[in-house]
Order: structure tokens, then sequence, then C-alpha cells
């Protein structure tokens, strides 16, 4: 009788407004507000919020034995907080149940796990301040952008006081390794590692109910590659945790209840960056020059916004960081992003440079010259 | 097999991208022990090839021709005394008359490899009729299993060569009338277009876009239209990669016919903006064509001189340093069938911005693309192509990938499916 893990992922992007070369200098509206919200209303609407319904209908019917996880960009509980506050009161409804879990996450849905560990710190800690304030729940549990991971990662997140972090089961381990148990990242002392699969409406029933904890993963983004038909993840959602419970005569733990319940089988080593994303490398958002270019030109930005202190610049210095748009700079697989983007992968890139370059020269231009 | 062909110019003289696909298909094709009988029209005053030797068919059976000349020797060719060249319409073909004529007044003992005056048409349409009566006599005299014409004005010759003899027609569109003439279609062209379309057994369109253009305007049975696209030679590909910059100045290249299909005129509103931002940017037009004079007027309206400059026709060798000395080349043209020469600057390592109304874009998945009357938009590319390396350095990795599988081999293979098809 395996223990299921569900995590679900919910993020919207900000939409960027068309911002070419002539405007540099110029105007300093990057943000398409109105884009933003027909983007975010719409998938609020379609399948956040029935989704949510569904949860706090199911946790309620079984009374304690559905739980599950959810990790909440704070780009979205901004937007959330304004225009939807439904959403918000849903998910505080889903805090008081007690059978919800908000898990840790870079604040912006950012690669700044990639890009600078002193931001991605920041970061973290941002959102899990908002997690307390919004749920009353410090979070224990880790769920990085894209499950992006690795050992070096890991002893960060450690450091942090998480106690289980999350990761993609595909590609990276070996076959001699489970996947449905749990393990201790390298050179980590307490910290327990929950590999997690893809959430397959399509494959569910494959899922064979062996080993001890299977850890499933699903993104409720309007656009992304993860998701379904609407209507169909619905369906699929409010007959799960039946499934489950009777069919498979499963239970259901979240991450930090996996971490306590069971030990770490193995260690488990990773020493470059792994994802959930196929190929499961960084390739998705960092696999072209262009992708490389605007993570190493927006995170060079990094000190001298901090030494301005301007909480304007240091917003938009964040929102820039969202993974989605380095997934719209893709040239691989187009439109894989939850941004919509401003046409081709070259015209993601240079609406963002443009914008970058911007920012950059009003972030000089709060930095005073030294003397002489 | 035996083909007979009906097209165009060959290297060096090469005006546009049909001389290219004429002289590349018919290479390829000559690989598949095809004999091919390359008619051409050449007039005396043009006549330069020293080189191209006039052979029996019976001779024409050497293995795949690795050089130029090679090639030569292994194709039956068959100049047709004639002032016709692609892209001619009725007005030039007149100045090119008018020059014929001069000459002849001039130099009136020349002896002649210039032929007798005066029996060309009086008009394009006349000399085109004039052009199919030769080529229908010549092509009699050969023995052909099939006819290959490549675009309009080597119809109506392929149509008597057909009707003469029987044999399956197969039309090669490169470019339809309303490509070339962005609107103002002239019927009569419109018509043997249309005529050769009809007539053919097999219609071959350089894109998906031509192919659209063929069924829609003309209504010729989809059933019989079939897509090759062009290709690049991959000569070219190993000779030129790293061609060393020698500029310092950042030059961007606008390299075709200097006609309303190309969109001269969009490429020079954009520069105007462009300067604006990055003042050392030198743009490049190579080319001729009927706007030339209207587009240096412009850029002197515009005070553009300083940074802008014509180069008039370039061919072979000069295009070849033109694309190496480039940093950027764009193509923001109205209407182009397929558009040989980005494949080129391609080949060049230069990146390439490409109008979205260009069929070529259908086998770069990867093109960096723009509308061409969007002159903002060109210029925020050319700009941020100029500022941010990483733009250049990506555009370029997926270029060489891309050209990694554009062969004219692929094309003739494609080419000679429908010939066999016909045949069987």
């Amino acid at each position: 009788m395996p223990a299921f893990c569900l995590s679900f992922h919910i993020h919207q992007p900000c939409c960027l407004k068309h911002y070419s070369f002539f405007d540099i200098g110029e105007t300093s509206a990057y943000e398409d507000q109105a884009g933003t919200e027909e983007h975010l209303n719409s998938a609020i609407e379609k399948r956040i919020l029935p989704a949510l319904q569904i949860f706090l209908k199911r946790i309620t019917h079984y009374q304690g034995d559905f739980r599950i996880a959810l990790t909440l960009s704070g780009s979205f509980l901004d937007f959330c907080e304004h225009p939807q506050p439904r959403v918000l009161d849903l998910l505080k409804a889903l805090a008081d149940t007690g059978c919800v879990e908000f898990l840790g996450s870079p604040y912006h849905h950012s690669l700044s796990s990639v890009g600078s560990i002193q931001e991605f710190k920041e970061q973290v800690v941002l959102q899990a301040n908002r997690l307390a304030a919004l749920f009353g729940q410090e979070p224990t549990a880790f769920a990085n952008t894209g499950l992006i991971y690795s050992d070096a990662l890991a002893r960060e997140i450690e450091s942090m006081g998480y106690q289980a972090i999350l990761a993609g089961n595909a590609g990276l381990f070996s076959e001699n390794l489970s996947p449905s148990h749990v393990y201790r990242p390298a050179s980590c002392a307490t910290v327990k590692l929950l590999l997690n699969r893809p959430l397959d409406p399509t494959g569910v029933t494959r899922v064979q109910p062996r080993g001890k904890v299977i850890g499933l993963y699903c993104t409720l983004d309007s656009n992304s590659e993860t998701s379904f038909d609407d209507t169909d993840i619905l369906a699929f959602l409010d007959q799960l945790p039946g499934s489950i419970l009777s069919e498979h005569k499963g239970t259901f733990l979240t991450p930090s209840q996996v971490a306590r319940e069971f030990k770490a089988s193995s260690i488990l080593s990773s020493p470059d960056f792994h994802s959930l994303h196929p190929p499961h490398d960084l390739s998705s958002w960092l696999g072209n020059e262009m992708q490389k270019d605007a993570l190493q030109a927006l995170y060079q930005a990094e000190g001298a916004v901090k030494i301005a202190r301007d909480p304007a610049l240091l917003r938009i210095w964040r929102l820039l960081q969202d993974a989605d748009y380095f997934l719209s700079m893709n040239t691989r697989k187009q439109s894989v992003a939850a941004v919509p983007s401003h046409g081709s992968p070259y015209d993601a890139y240079i609406n963002f440079m443009n914008i970058l370059t911007d920012l950059t020269e009003r972030i000089e231009a709060t930095t005073p010259t030294p003397p002489g | 097999m035996q083909i007979l062909m009906f097209g165009w110019e060959f290297p060096p003289d090469i005006s546009g991208g049909l001389g290219t696909a004429c002289f590349e298909i018919t290479r390829a094709l000559s690989r598949h022990e095809h004999h091919i009988t390359f008619v051409v029209p050449r007039s005396g005053s043009t006549q330069r090839q020293t080189h191209v030797h006039l052979v029996d068919a019976s001779q024409a059976s050497v293995p795949y021709p690795q050089t130029v000349q090679e090639f030569f020797e292994a194709l039956n060719l068959q100049p047709v005394d004639s002032i016709l060249r692609p892209y001619l319409n009725d007005a030039e073909y007149q100045t090119i008359l008018n020059g014929v004529l001069q000459t002849q007044l001039a130099h009136p003992g020349t002896p002649s490899l210039i032929t007798p005056t005066g029996h060309y048409g009086a008009t394009l349409m006349a000399e085109v009729a004039r052009y199919s009566e030769i080529a229908e006599d010549l092509a009699l005299a050969q023995e052909f299993d099939l006819i290959h014409a490549h675009d309009w004005m080597t119809f109506l010759a392929a149509i008597r060569a057909k009707r003469a003899t029987g044999k399956p027609l197969v039309v090669h569109v490169h470019a339809v009338e309303s490509d070339r003439s962005g609107g103002a279609v002239n019927r009569s062209i419109f018509e043997i277009e249309k005529l050769g379309m009809e007539a053919a057994d097999h219609v071959i369109a350089v894109s998906h876009y031509t192919r659209n253009l063929i069924l829609e305007q003309y209504g010729i049975d989809p059933g019989k239209v079939s897509v090759v696209h062009n290709a690049v030679s991959q000569r070219q590909v190993g000779k030129a990669y790293h061609v060393p910059r020698r500029h310092t100045k950042k030059t961007v290249l606008f390299l075709g016919r200097i006609t309303a299909q190309k969109g001269p005129d969009y490429f020079i509103e954009a520069a105007a903006r462009v300067l604006e931002k990055a003042p050392d940017v030198v743009f490049v037009m190579a080319g001729s064509g009927d706007m030339l004079p209207r587009m240096i007027e412009r850029v002197g309206e515009l005070r553009l001189g300083r940074n802008f400059h014509f180069t008039g026709f370039l061919n072979g060798h000069d295009v070849e340093r033109m694309y190496a000395m480039s940093d950027l080349y764009v193509m923001p043209s109205v209407s182009e069938p397929f558009g040989l020469s980005p494949l080129e600057a391609m080949v060049y390592d230069v990146p390439v911005i490409l109008s979205k109304q260009a069929g070529v874009n259908e086998i770069l998945p990867n093109a960096m693309t723009v509308d061409f009357w969007d002159v903002d938009d060109i210029a925020n590319k050319i700009l941020a192509v100029l500022k941010y390396p990483a733009l250049t350095r990506e555009m370029l990795r997926n270029s060489r990938k891309a050209l990694q599988s554009i062969r004219w081999e692929v094309a003739a293979e494609r080419i000679q499916q429908i010939y066999n098809k016909l045949l069987s």
C-alpha cells in the first residue's frame, strides 16, 4: 500500500509589452497589465479555481484521507490579491483543512538557483514569509522552479531549514534505484529527496503502485506543456482521490509527512543540474545562446539594483527573472511557454533584452558617480 | 532519360535566383545519368563563355561533373539567339533592344558574334513568341523523353515542343506575375503562365507559398502541383565559413534586384530609423533595377548618403565579397516565391532577417522574420542583431544546422521522382 504524494504547481507570468529598441530611454512601461489580467483570469476561471474547488470538496469528503501540496509562485499570489480575491479565499480555506501543505520556492518563479545563489536565498525567504503571512504555515518542503535540482542546491536548501526537496524522477536516476523511495542528497545530513513523475491523466492507470511512495507533480498553468484539456484534467482530478484510496488501497501524504515517515533508502548524487523538463537538464531555459546571454545580463545587474535600493527597480528586476521568459526564447520547441510571447524566440529575446537594457540604464542612473 | 530543358543564364552571368536554380538543378540532375539538352536565350552581345562547347548529345554521357567546366561539357547546350533574360518587363526589354541596335549602328562592321540587327521582336511579347518558334524547331531536331521549362518566358516554347512531339511537360514556377508586378498584373504574362501550367502534365512550385498562388490565382488542379524547394550549393558551404570581416563598422546588406517586389524602399526607411540610434552603421544596397534611381534620391532626401552605399549590379566574386563584408543581411521582399540569396548569405555566416512573405522560410524553421511594411520592427531587429552579439551567435548556429539538410541533390531527387511518375 504505497503512499501517494501529489503536488500541484500554480504560476502565471506577467505579460511584457512589445518593447522596441526605440523605447529604450523613452518609456519604462514594460508590463502589459491588461494582457496579464486577461490570461490570469482565463486560467483562473477555466482551470485554477475549478481545480481548487475540487480539492476542497474531496478533502472535505474524505475527511483527512486526501492530502495535497501546493506550490504557488509569489507573483501569482500578488496578482490574485487584487483582481481575484476569490482564489486567495479558497486557498485559505484549503489551508484551514490541515490537509494542504504549501511548499517553499523562489518567489518569482525564477531561475535564481542557477543565476545567483544570493538572490535565490532572498527569494526563498520572501516566499516563506509570504506563505506564513497568508496561510499561517512556514514551508518545510521545497519545490524549485521546474524542480531544478543539484547536490549543491540541496545543501543550500538544507541550510535554510527545509526537510524535503522535490525533484523529477526521469533522466537523472540510474535504473537500479527505485523512483518510489526516499533518498538523501549527497553530502546532506537531514534533508530528504522526493522523486516525482509528471501527473498524466492518460497514464495514471499505468502507475504501478509498488514501492513506498509515489510522487506526482502537476502544473496547473494555463498553457504549460504538461497540462491537458481543462475538462479532462478537472474530471481526472475529481476521480483521482477515490480511485487511489479505494482501488489502489493507497494513502495520501504531503512531502513533509513523507520526509518524516520514511527513512532515506540510499544516497543520491546529482552534481549537475537536473529538472522536470525533458531532456531533464537546464536546456529548456538555457539551451541556446540567447537564453544564456539573457540570464547572464540579468544577473549582472544584481549588484547595482541592490545598491540602488529603489523598490520599483528591484521589483521589475525580479519580475524579469521569471523562468517562462527564458522558455519563450527556446528555439528547440516552440510554444511551450506559458507567457504569451511576442512571436518567435528571437522576438522574445529582443524584447527581453531591450527591456533589460532600459532597466539597466535606469539602475545605473540612480547610482551616484563617485567624486573625482 | 533525355530531358529537353528550357532554362536561363548560367554562371557567371547570373542576374538572380532563377539562373542559379537552373544551373544547380541541371547539375544535380546530370548526376542521375540524365542527358539534358539545355535551351537558353543568349544574344550575341552577352556571349562571353568561351569555355562552353556545343557538344553532340551522344557524347554527353560522363560521370557527375565536378567543375563548372566539366558540367558544361556534359551538357548539350543549345543557345538561341535572343535578348530575353530573366525578370524582364516590357520597358526593360525596350531599353535592351535599343542598346543592341545602337551598338550595331555605332560599329557597323563588327564581325559577327553579334547577330544581324533588326530580327529581335519589337516588344517583349513579340520576342517571346519569336523565341518559341526557334525553340520549337530546335526541339524537333533533338531526341528527348520529357520537357522541363523554367518560368513564363519559356512556356510558349515548351508548349509548342509538347504539341509537336507529344512528350510530357513539366513547368517549373520560380515566380508568378503577381510576385513580380506587385499587383499591377500584366494580363498577357498571366495568360501565358496559365496556359503553360494548364498544358503541363506537372507543375513544380518553388514553395508552398507559390503553390498556393498557383492554385488560387490560376485555378490549376492541385493534384498536379508539387513543391520542390530550392537549395544552396554545398561547395560554397565548405569554402565560405569564417570569411574574416575586414570592416570595423557594422555593415547591413540588401542584395537583390531593386524592384518593388524586393522592397528596397522599406530597407531604406528602416536604415533611417537605425541611424537615429546607431550613427556608425553602414548600409549597402547591391543590385540594379527599375527602382534604383528613386532609391538613390530617397537616400539623398533622408541625408543618409554618408552611411548608405549603392554598388550597382554585382556578379560572382563581388557578390561573395559583399556577403563576406556584411554583418547582417535583410530581405524585406513584398513577395518572394522562394528567396535564394538569404541561403547564400547564411553560407557566408551572415545572419539574415527575412520577410514573412518568403517561401524560403518554409525550410528555415528558426528564421528571423519581419513584416516587410513594419519598418519600425525591421529597424528594431537590425539594432538588436548589431547590439546583442548573442543574437548573431544563435542565428548562425541555427542557420548552420538548417543548411546541412538544404541540398540541391534533394531537390533533384524530388524532380526525378516527378519525371519517373510521368514516364511510367
